[in-house]
């Protein structure tokens, strides 16, 4: 696909254009990818958000084992090793670390980039509840972050600024949405793999240039044969799904399976929700990012994440789940032992559920079980 | 006044007799099944070594895993501030030692009287300790002793999880049968505990000069990797293994207050 | 009665065994504890306690009596609610104080962890049932959420009538409750609390932030109460306040007296004691008071003659909690010479700083909670730990550092860096299992242990305090 090879350049280009519009004097914004950042404030004030979402190799967490206990998620370990280690342009480029801070492992993982000082890092919450009293929190800790944002760039988040931006990034959520609802007949060139992609671009690559990309998919899309493509369909869905973090992808398609839908806390674009255009720009991003934004597993309840995944899979027509988590996530691991029967009471379908420490050599397992279960639901 | 230390490890029982402050003897011997047995055998082993009639010690001082297991010490202490000072008095300018043995390691810093002022230690598991070399090896066919000869021949280490012994051991079986050469195997099994060993530490800080004691002190790959781990020279003393019993020695020695064994 | 010598060194009257008989031959029945199990607790509880005191005889007798509470809560027709560890002070004690006696609300994984664990040596069977269900072994999750579900699942205590969701503070706990929800449909009640307060903040506390958990433990009560059929009153507030401050203020007496040299008891043995606040029903709270003011003469007279379990100027640490499903621990460290007089739990300085300008009981809760520092951030507990050090003059820092919890998880590692830095203390982290001993090896904690006692007596020799620095 060419939008596709366009996009490779892109990102191959991406840091050294960051550099240059760092030099330029525009700040670079980097924030922990779990949906809860609204890129509009960032965008408004003329700086670019970049999401640190590296991860699936296994010597930043060695290396974060020197900073933190092992028993921590991994990919919130990664996030102090690549920091550490040095060389990711991301992690090195940034002015400002933004965490919205969720659950235990992201606030550990917020204090010892505090503790050790590897950069500027600016922390609001997220409570773990939808009630009209967390709404107002959860808008209050935005409202600190633009004071920042405006205090580091010298840019100014007016209520036309902020619009503007929430204008792009509709778009861009509008133009995800649409690609993904066509996955639905499965009959795509476009693969899971190619989506995902997509998704780990859009977090740092230009937005506009994303939003160009993306129309130019469709175009693409839209004019091609559809060709049928067989093999079971699978939702794949977790915790996170960092970038660099291949390896599951790879094996179901490698057995035959079609990723047709992907959901996940973190490490990916949230694209549901559009924020409204009409009222005050800041009651609506905490409307839509925080009140409509589909509860991941640590709040309480978190049955919200559940009925959405019960729903893609009747969309989606899907034959089996792979929950995919990442070890020591605890509230991913206890909804693990959950979700697999609530799941088969509802439709019928089976849980494929897989944990990963970022590993050296953990393929090889790993391809027993996704092979096995591919075949389990072929049938 | 003739004074004896020992160190019982999971593996080796050492042991070493001093005279005022002068290493008259040593021996090591293998723990086996049962450490009295073993402590009695290394006992009468150092004596006869030493060639002297050593009827009786003045006082003894047992470290090591198996320090509470002897009935006739008269203090037990912790073979970690055994290490300390045991390095101290081969090499005072050193003021970290690395102690890999068989089943745990450990990473000491201590002043310039061999006194302990901060110490970690891995216990959890076997991955980075002896225990792992010699699974490895069993593994790969070769002896002990030729893993570190080998491993020089390797110019790209194999990337082996560090985490599980028990992982590790399938992996490499499984890049064995790929065709994986040798000496790029045990290569990677030495940076895997070197890497494991220098996170450890990293914490405390290693400060120069830094000794490297323990069974496992014997293999320069190891010695390799650990150096381009933490960055800086490392120096084995001639006998690694006795460092623990020498230490212990030396505060039988001294009188120094231990906890009861 | 087969059980009565254990109850008897325990504390129990003999009076009070004839009167609960029927209560106690059916609890142990449940529990399968027969007469083998008695003697071996026996010789647990002698060698594990200092039942010398009597005060610590009486508080292992309370814990056995909340275990027979909470065991036949249903069959005697209690409400049973169950909160979680750590607890937030006083939402319990009102919800039992709400009901007078025909509500149970205690933390029963503590009670069991305790009494049917460190007592008995029964509980891992409940443990391992725990992770077959819903908490899988080898993921670092909690054992006391383990318990809750084993014990639940094993029939052993009952689905209770309402859970209080400690969301506050820990999200294991959540999901556990969530899981008891999904599978039991026990209703619950979820009390929230954001912890993204700045590094630097503390002991400043951030009004949004102390307004959030203020709104939300009102809720927790009003909620509650409605769940239960009560019509929530200021004035049962009143009624249990009186015995809980009565119960606060002996624990401040017993703390004070272990600024003695030496302490005259072991922190383990006072632990035991101070969080009996977790364990009991309303009826048996006034046992736990009495089990105190017991203890105070008795460590008094300790004090008095200078004796304790350690000699003096036996060095001395601060820890987060000492590890309570087996005396090993404790006794590896007090073997080894090393003194807690006071650990993060037990110190109450943050009682000096409260704002009076809080004036209901929510704000005031939130505030005291908020100011404990714990559910505040890691920050906060580094910030008590230092002033523990100051305030008792301590030598250095013995972390008991838990594997199985995220939010103390960066605890050690920050507290290591920053004391020996700062204080020029010797830390020691000890990774642990509070609450489960199946996992972790004696012998090499002995090592560690025994370096640190060895290496405290020797600094504390040559005069280093934290004064002066190394």
């Amino acid at each position: 696909m060419d939008t596709l090879e366009s996009l490779d350049i892109h990102l191959k280009n991406r840091a050294r254009e960051l550099e240059g519009l760092k030099a330029e004097g525009h700040k670079i914004i980097g924030y922990y990818p779990g949906g809860y950042v609204p890129e509009e404030i960032i965008l408004s004030c003329g700086a670019i958000p970049v999401g640190l979402h590296r991860g699936g190799e296994h010597e930043p967490v060695l290396i974060a084992g020197a900073y933190l206990p092992r028993w921590i998620d991994t990919f919130c370990r990664s996030q102090i090793g690549f920091k550490v280690l040095g060389g990711e342009p991301t992690y090195d480029l940034i002015d400002l670390f933004v965490v919205p801070v969720t659950d235990n492992n992201v606030r550990i993982m917020a204090d010892a980039w505090e503790f050790y000082r590897l950069g500027e890092i600016f922390k609001f919450g997220v409570p773990h509840r939808k009630t009209e009293r967390a709404l107002n929190y959860y808008l209050h800790g935005i409202h600190a972050f633009k004071e920042k944002m405006e205090s580091l760039s010298g840019g100014k988040a007016t209520e036309e600024s902020l619009n503007e931006a929430i204008v792009l990034c509709n778009r861009e959520r509008e133009l995800f949405r649409k690609i993904s609802l066509m996955r639905k007949s499965g009959s795509l060139s476009l693969t899971g793999k190619d989506f995902i992609r997509l998704l780990h671009a859009s977090l740092w690559l230009d937005k506009r240039a994303m939003v160009e990309t993306l129309e130019s998919l469709i175009r693409e899309i839209e004019s091609q044969e559809i060709q049928p493509r067989f093999g079971p369909r699978i939702l794949l869905t977790g915790s996170t799904l960092a970038y660099g973090d291949g390896k599951i992808i790879n094996l179901v398609e490698e057995a035959g399976g079609k990723v047709v839908i992907e959901h996940f806390a973190e490490g990916l674009r949230y694209y549901w929700d559009d924020v409204a255009l009409d009222g005050n720009p800041m009651e609506a991003l905490a409307e839509a990012y925080f009140q409509r934004r589909i509860t991941p597993a640590w709040f309480r309840p978190s049955r919200e994440m559940r009925d959405f995944l019960i729903k893609l899979a009747g969309e989606f027509s899907i034959d089996g789940v792979i929950w995919y988590g990442l070890m020591y996530r605890d509230s991913y691991t206890v909804q693990s032992t959950l979700f697999p029967k609530i799941l088969k009471d509802a439709t019928g379908l089976s849980t494929l559920v897989i944990e990963s420490d970022y590993d050296v050599q953990e393929v090889g397992p790993l391809r027993t079980r996704i092979e096995t279960f591919i075949e389990m639901i072929r049938g | 006044m003739f004074v004896c230390g020992l160190d019982i490890g999971a593996a080796t029982t050492k042991a070493v007799i001093l005279n005022d402050n002068k290493i008259i003897s040593y021996s090591v011997l293998p723990t086996g099944q049962s450490v009295k047995l073993a402590t009695d055998k290394v006992i009468d082993e150092v004596i006869k070594k030493s060639g002297l009639n050593i009827s009786g010690f003045e006082c003894v001082v047992s470290t090591g895993y198996g320090r509470h297991s002897v009935s006739f010490a008269d203090r037990a202490v912790s073979e970690i501030i055994c290490h300390a000072r045991g390095a101290n008095f081969l090499l005072p300018s050193v003021r970290t030692v690395i102690d890999i043995g068989g089943q745990d390691s450990k990473m000491i810093s201590l002043d310039g009287e061999g006194n302990v002022t901060n110490f970690a230690m891995n216990d959890k598991c076997a991955a980075g300790t002896g225990r792992f070399i010699e699974v490895m090896a069993h593994v790969l066919e070769v002896s002990l002793e030729d893993m570190g000869k080998l491993s020089l021949n390797s110019q790209k280490p194999s990337l082996i999880s560090s985490t599980c012994t028990v992982f590790a051991e399938s992996e490499v079986v499984s890049l064995r049968a790929k065709g994986e050469p040798r000496e790029n195997l045990i290569a990677g099994i030495h940076k895997g505990i070197a890497s494991r060993t220098a996170i450890m530490g990293r914490g405390i800080g290693f400060s120069k000069d830094v000794a490297f004691t323990g069974g496992v002190a014997k293999n320069f790959g190891v010695k390799r990797e650990l150096e381009s781990a933490i960055g800086m020279q490392i120096i084995v003393p001639e006998e690694p293994q006795i460092v623990g019993a020498l230490g212990a020695a030396l505060l039988a020695g001294d009188g120094d207050p231990g906890v009861a064994a | 009665m087969y059980y009565a010598d254990i109850l008897k060194l325990c504390g129990w009257e003999e009076d009070q065994m004839v009167r609960e008989k029927p209560r106690l031959d059916e609890a142990f029945r449940i529990l399968g504890l027969g007469p083998d199990e008695m003697k071996i607790a026996e010789g647990r509880v002698r060698e594990g306690y200092d039942i010398d005191l009597m005060g610590v005889r009486k508080a292992l007798g309370v814990w056995i009596g909340g275990l027979i509470d909470v065991v036949l809560s249903k069959t005697e027709g209690k409400k049973t609610v169950y909160y979680s560890f750590p607890p937030l002070g006083g939402l319990g004690g009102r919800i039992s104080a709400m009901g007078k006696g025909e509500i149970l609300c205690v933390c029963p994984e503590f009670i069991l962890d305790i009494a049917l664990g460190a007592i008995f040596d029964r509980i891992d069977p409940i443990m391992e049932t725990g992770e077959e269900k819903a908490l899988p072994p080898g993921r670092a999750l909690c054992a006391l959420n383990k318990i809750r579900i084993g014990a639940i699942a094993k029939g052993i205590i009952p689905a209770p009538d309402l859970l209080l969701a400690s969301s506050y503070y820990c999200d294991q706990g959540g999901q556990t409750d969530e899981w008891l929800h999904e599978v039991y449909g026990v209703p619950w009640v979820v009390l929230d609390n954001v912890m993204d307060s700045a590094w630097d903040e503390f002991p400043t506390l951030n009004p949004e932030r102390l307004s959030y958990m203020a709104a939300e433990i009102e809720n927790a009560w009003t909620e509650a109460a409605g769940i239960l059929g009560q019509k929530p009153d200021e004035k049962d507030w009143g009624e249990y306040a009186e015995l809980y401050s009565r119960f606060v203020a002996g624990i401040a007496k017993t703390n004070s007296a272990m600024k003695a040299d030496p302490p005259p008891i072991s922190q383990s043995n006072l632990q035991l004691v101070r969080f009996l606040r977790n364990a009991t029903s309303y009826d048996r709270f006034a046992d736990a008071v009495e089990a105190i003011d017991t203890l105070i003469p008795e460590l008094a007279q300790r004090v008095k003659k200078g004796t304790g379990p350690l000699p003096k100027g036996s060095p001395r640490v601060t820890s987060f909690l000492i590890p309570q499903r087996d005396h090993e621990v404790a006794h590896l460290i007090e073997k080894a010479g090393i003194a807690i007089p006071v650990t993060f739990l037990s110190y109450d300085a943050y009682t000096g700083m409260l704002d009076p300008t809080y004036t209901t009981i929510a704000e005031k809760s939130a505030q005291t909670e908020l100011s404990r520092g714990l559910y505040h951030s890691t920050s906060a507990i580094l910030y008590w730990t230092k002033k523990a050090v100051e305030d008792f003059d301590l030598d250095g820092v013995l972390w008991s550092q838990p594997i199985h919890c995220r939010p103390m998880a960066s605890s050690g590692f920050v507290l290591k860096k920053a004391i020996e830095e700062e204080l020029g203390i010797p830390v020691l982290i000890l990774e642990v299992d509070w609450y489960d001993n199946r996992i972790f090896s004696g012998e090499s904690m002995r090592t560690k242990i025994e370096t640190f006692g060895h290496l405290l007596a020797a600094r504390k020799s040559k005069g280093k305090t934290n004064k002066e620095g190394n």
